[in-house]
């Protein structure tokens, strides 16, 4: 009888663990109405696999959470902008007036998300920028709002990381001039570096054909350089590593943002072009996952993608929906732009992939930047900076 | 040189009829006259005129006729084994091969041998009753395997009730699973144990008793034997050892004998030998042995054995998977316990002394003089001695032990209070901070320790090693902490230092009555409540340890994390380089260095904590201490 007894109170236990263990979400009563969410994005042209790979991570999180709290459902609207900046223009009047969306999730890098801030007010919808990181991109319009941290911060760190952590006291900037990303870093890195007694010997620009990188390198290196400091493009880094293995020269290197991710997405170049670099990033390989994260993960694995397939891109694309929801789902009205706006623009910790991220109210987000060191197309953390 | 006898008979079965002509065509120049073993016991008297010297080979049954006339008419016997019957072969030293077989059996010069007869029956090599998994096995297989498969066979062990009675008169009551009597038996466990003791002229029978108290003890017996050596001067518990030239056997119900491996009486059972009754041509090892054979004396070895009292306890049921025992059987241990669990001046002083050592040496910080103070804390006898009693449900061990220790918590509560009082300043040291977060670590190094502990009384050879059970377990300086807490007013101080003292305790508890039972002192009587009061103590003291380790655990996550994290603050980078999180009245405090280049002012400090608590959502109370990059 005192088995019986034993045995039953286990099983009540047992059970009510594995009820805890497997809660479901509430299940959610479809509305019937339907609330347009714009994606601006470069689906084609230079930069569209940075687009396709944010876009593949916004329909993911959309499958997570097709509806929203009150039962509304989310429509996404998306317009190619190929990448430049007028077609980003004409995307935002088209997504606000003729689709009349509630809000505009952009994708697209800051050149083309700095026009669309100078033009924002006019159509007065709330724009989330997941992956432009140029800081004035907020400064123009108070109805555009930047998810990933900038470009100010990430030039910063990577200026007092060498300095203050890899002690290296000279170094070299490589960049190019058209592009306002890369030319902003290069700037403000070498603002910082110098700031903080380290000597710049050299800010290259990049720009235009007929570069002779070896020569470049050659000089540099004759400066008793420590590091270069690379915030350009993928082709770019190409030419340079191959000119580094003609001279026979292997310096340290720190790239800026999303270099993982533009190689894996162009996959033109192998992996191991970037072995062995520093680079900063938002996210890393090997970082714990938050609920959310844990949810996401599980339904990227549910449909069938590979870790090569999800990339910084992606994830921002992710986090970046599933931010804009909670913000609708704060509303009334979930197609209220103004409380849309409002509701990003005062997001307070917000439960990302792996971590809290706050918005401020001039739009910009307060989220930790990683330096991870690059090997075998994984992304291997080095530290964490808020 | 070899001599061989002049003439013989040869008694042949169906099925050594075939052995006649190579008899009969020996190279050693004995005359062999062939005879079917009907035909000579139709008349025995008549076939052997003129016959000093029977040769014999078949069945087992067949040869204990022989020998039966051999004592009748006195000849002496020639063995030839088949080479299935491997008991004769090895207890008689003969050889496997035929034609040497047959070459030892016509020689002249056969020793003369003890024979052993039961209910009138011929016992050649052993005669078992009762159960002996594994213990009478002489089988070529793997004796790990055989171990294993007595596994099972030794949950349905049970303890009978027996009477032996020697040639002398001497009355043994007993009980045991079974008995194996052994007489120029080789190869199996038993037999090991009278081994170097027993020869085939000595006069006497060899009986084996085994009674193991549990399966545990079971397991013990057959490991030693197994892995012993030959020598038993000191049996295995449980082993009982009888040699008498006549033994009597009485069983309290009915058992069946198995004489040479079958069944072919039952108890009760007088065995009996006749001294050199029989004349056998055996190997060279058995002449030798037999050769240096002197009559031994009467020998009775049953103390391992159940006594008379404990006869009236014992439990008819399946042996227990533990053992148990009289208090009788451990006297020693008992009147050590008892004594330890006495309150006497000796413990008093030892106590107020490691109690004042403890507390100074807590608030001097100083690990040396607080290891002092565990080594004089007189506290683990009678913690070891409450085990006991709450095992054996002993109630005047449980009395004076659990009298003893509150007296001892007493004295260092006040002891400790007191001592407070003389510091103005009540400082709180590292010493004392340690013992304020028990965990569930601490409990595992209480039943560590306490298993040591119960481990340690049970044999006087280790006894030393209870001084470092006292130091790894440390149970005066917590409760000194617990005692300071009380003299500083601070009952969250006093709860945690007072956790750790009764995590200590009921972990030490707990594990020397688990070690006590497992070694085997447990009462013959039940003593459930005992063991359950003090499960129930363990439940109950889990939860707070639990969640503290927990807590642990969770610190040391968040320390190792933000130790990989920098914060950029109003422009300047602040790198972490050390970080310590600790609680106090519910109030989490981080302890930070930090490298930074810039001077830090109190702007940038508290943009540093609104970061910290912004991303580690938790109320942290933070103190920073800065270290400026050049």
């Amino acid at each position: 009888m005192r088995f019986i007894k034993i045995a039953a109170l286990l099983v009540i236990i047992g059970s009510a663990y594995w009820f805890l263990e497997h809660e479901q979400q509430p299940i959610i009563q479809a509305s019937g109405k339907k609330i347009k969410v714009g994606v601006i994005a470069p689906l084609t042209g230079m930069n569209m696999s940075r687009g396709r790979s944010g876009l593949k991570g916004i329909e993911i999180a959309m499958q997570l959470q097709p509806y929203l709290d009150n039962g509304d459902a989310i429509e996404l609207v998306t317009i190619d902008d190929q990448g430049v900046p007028e077609q980003a223009i004409t995307a935002l009047k088209t997504l606000s007036e003729t689709h009349k969306v509630a809000a505009i999730l952009i994708l697209s890098g800051s050149d083309s998300v700095l026009a669309v801030g100078k033009n924002a007010d006019s159509f007065k919808t709330p724009v989330l920028a997941l992956t432009a990181s140029h800081p004035d991109i907020t400064k123009h319009s108070s109805w555009v709002s930047q998810f990933n941290f900038d470009d100010k911060f990430q030039a910063t760190v990577a200026a007092l990381f060498i300095r203050d952590e890899l002690l290296f006291d000279n170094v070299a900037i490589l960049t190019q001039s058209d592009n306002a990303h890369f030319w902003y870093l290069a700037k403000e890195f070498s603002n910082q570096f110098t700031a903080v007694d380290g000597w710049v010997s050299d800010i290259i620009d990049l720009t235009g054909d007929g570069n002779n990188y070896v020569e470049i390198l050659e000089s540099i290196r004759s400066k008793g350089v420590d590091l270069l400091y690379l915030p350009v493009g993928v082709e770019h880094i190409f030419q340079i590593q191959k000119a580094l293995e003609i001279i026979e020269w292997n310096p340290e290197i720190m790239a800026s943002s999303g270099l993982m991710a533009s190689v894996i997405e162009q996959q033109t170049y192998p992996l191991s072009l970037v072995d062995g670099m520093l680079a900063t990033d938002t996210f890393h390989n090997d970082m714990d996952l938050t609920d959310f994260g844990e949810r996401l993960k599980k339904k990227i694995i549910s449909l069938g993608f590979t870790k090569q397939d999800i990339v910084t891109h992606s994830l921002l694309g992710m986090e970046g929906y599933a931010l804009l929801a909670s913000a609708m789902n704060q509303c009334e009205d979930s197609s209220n732009r103004d409380c849309i706006n409002s509701r990003i623009r005062w997001t307070v910790r917000f439960e990302g992939i792996m971590g809290y991220i706050t918005i401020d109210g001039d739009g910009k987000a307060h989220r930790p930047l990683i330096i991870n060191e690059l090997k075998d197309g994984k992304m291997n953390f080095k530290i964490k900076v808020y | 040189m070899t001599d061989y006898v002049d003439s013989a008979l040869f008694v042949y079965t169906e099925s050594t009829e075939f052995l006649a002509e190579n008899l009969q065509n020996n190279l050693f120049g004995t005359r062999v006259i062939a005879i079917a073993f009907d035909s000579f016991i139709e008349n025995p008297k008549v076939t052997l005129e003129n016959i000093s010297h029977v040769i014999v080979a078949g069945a087992l049954s067949k040869i204990k006729v022989i020998l039966s006339l051999a004592i009748e008419y006195d000849f002496s016997v020639g063995l030839i084994p088949t080479k299935n019957q491997k008991d004769l072969i090895n207890s008689l030293d003969l050889p496997e091969e035929r034609d040497s077989a047959i070459e030892l059996a016509l020689r002249r010069g056969s020793q003369a041998m003890d024979l052993t007869l039961c209910n009138g029956k011929i016992l050649l090599f052993k005669a078992t009753f009762g159960r002996l998994p594994l213990l009478d096995v002489t089988s070529d297989a793997n004796r790990f395997t055989l171990l294993a498969r007595s596994l099972r066979k030794s949950f349905t062990l049970k303890l009978l009730k027996f009477q032996f009675t020697t040639a002398k008169g001497q009355k043994i009551k007993t009980a045991a699973s079974g008995c194996m009597i052994v007489q120029r038996h080789r190869g199996s466990l038993a037999a090991r144990i009278i081994e170097n003791d027993s020869s085939v002229r000595d006069g006497v029978i060899s009986m084996v008793v085994s009674s193991p108290f549990s399966i545990i003890a079971y397991f013990t017996i057959l490991l030693r034997l197994m892995l012993g050596s030959a020598n038993y001067s000191r049996l295995p518990i449980g082993i009982g050892y009888i040699k008498s030239s006549k033994i009597t056997i009485e069983s309290e119900t009915q058992l069946n004998v198995e004489i040479d491996g079958e069944v072919v009486t039952q108890t009760p059972l007088l065995c009996e030998t006749i001294p050199e009754a029989i004349h056998i041509n055996v190997g060279q090892w058995l002449a030798q042995d037999n050769k240096n054979a002197i009559i031994a004396k009467e020998s009775v070895r049953t103390s391992n054995l159940p006594n008379e009292k404990e006869l009236e306890k014992l439990s008819l049921k399946n042996i227990p998977f533990f053992s148990s025992a009289s208090e009788e059987r451990f006297r020693d241990l008992f009147i050590s316990l008892r004594d330890d669990a006495r309150t006497n001046s000796i413990y008093i002083t030892l106590m107020v002394l490691s109690t004042m050592l403890a507390t100074i040496g807590l608030y001097q910080s100083s690990s040396a003089v607080v290891i002092g103070a565990m080594l004089l804390s007189p506290l683990m006898a009678p913690i070891v001695s409450l085990a006991m009693g709450l095992l054996r449900n002993d109630r005047p061990l449980l009395k004076n032990s659990s009298r003893k220790i509150m007296v001892g918590i007493l004295l260092a509560l006040l002891g400790s209070i007191l001592i407070t009082q003389f510091f103005p300043h009540k400082p709180i040291t590292a010493e004392m901070e340690a013992r304020l977060s028990p965990t569930l670590l601490d409990l595992a190094v209480a039943i560590i320790s306490g298993i040591a502990g119960a481990y340690s009384k049970s044999y006087k050879e280790i006894l030393q090693s209870l001084a470092g059970v006292a130091v790894a377990v440390a149970l005066v300086p917590p409760l000194a902490v617990a005692g300071i807490g009380i003299g500083r007013g601070d009952f969250d101080f006093f709860l945690q230092a007072f956790l750790l003292f009764s995590t200590n305790l009921v972990g030490i508890i707990l594990a020397a009555t688990l070690t006590f039972r497992v070694l085997g002192y447990s009462s013959l009587t039940s003593a459930r409540r005992g063991i359950t009061a003090v499960v129930l103590m363990l439940a109950i003291i889990i939860v707070p340890l639990y969640a503290s380790y927990d807590q642990i655990v969770e610190a040391m996550v968040f320390e190792k994390t933000l130790k990989q994290d920098r914060f950029l603050v109003n422009g300047k980078y602040i790198i972490v380089k050390d970080v310590q999180l600790s609680r106090r009245h519910d109030k989490e405090i981080i302890l930070m260095d930090v490298l930074t280049r810039g001077a830090l002012n109190r702007k940038d400090l508290l943009e540093l904590k609104r970061k910290i608590q912004l991303h580690f959502d938790r109320d942290l109370k933070i103190r920073t201490r800065v270290f400026y990059i050049l």
